[in-house]
């Protein structure tokens, strides 16, 4: 076969896969996507592990209170830092999205002096499993 | 498991905590408006995948084309 006329089929089948007029903006976005970067996924990585460590100690107010300060101060760093990156919009949702489930957390301990242990536990497997989910994707990004 | 039937188990550990008595109301709000944002932290992770998947077989097509050219 004619290379050209291959390159013509390949390009053909993938412009196929997706419907409408969204095609090649979605084939765009697509192919010239933020790449994978070490320190986005440090970050994220971060998040998950210190509020796997911080669960343990649950049942002391003042370290979760601390705990919860310093999972916001990495959580602000996250979203800061993919705010400004070109055509990173997934990641900047993801980031914003870790920001605001974190903030909820940080701050039910300046609302309330007796934030329950369960609720330590609960609000940080929650954070678990989101920082989790975002590790997962931004750690496959094209390298 | 499902991410519904995940989110629905989640959902059932925070109202089984709140009727135990071991949340304030505050904190059993707070915690299901964390569902809700988890909901949408799969809903993005999944947007990214997908956008993941193209790049990939885009940049596999290209190879391939270039290859045979």
């Amino acid at each position: 076969m004619n290379p050209k006329n291959l390159k013509l089929i390949i390009a053909s089948s993938i412009l196929l896969i997706l419907p409408g007029c969204a095609v090649v903006t979605k084939l765009y976005d697509a192919y010239f996507m933020t790449g994978y970067d070490n320190y986005e996924y440090s970050l994220v990585n971060k998040i998950r592990s210190n509020a796997e460590i911080n669960i343990k100690q649950c049942d002391s107010i003042e370290l979760s209170k601390k705990n919860f300060d310093t999972l916001y101060s990495l959580a602000v760093e996250f979203k800061n830092f993919t705010q400004y990156i070109p055509r990173n919009d997934d990641t900047i949702k993801l980031s914003n999205n870790i920001h605001d489930l974190v903030k909820q957390g940080s701050d039910a301990y300046y609302s309330s002096n007796n934030t329950s242990s369960s609720f330590c536990k609960l609000k940080l497997q929650q954070i678990i499993r989101s920082s989790e989910t975002a590790q997962k994707v931004i750690g496959s990004k094209p390298r | 498991m499902s991410d519904i039937v995940e989110l629905e188990h989640h959902f059932n550990e925070i109202q089984r905590a709140f009727e135990n008595n071991e949340l304030s109301k505050e904190e059993y709000k707070n915690l299901l408006e964390g569902l809700e944002i988890e909901k949408t932290i799969t809903m993005n992770a999944d947007e990214l995948q997908r956008k993941e998947q193209l790049n990939t077989y885009i940049t596999a097509a290209i190879s391939a084309a270039s290859l045979l050219s």
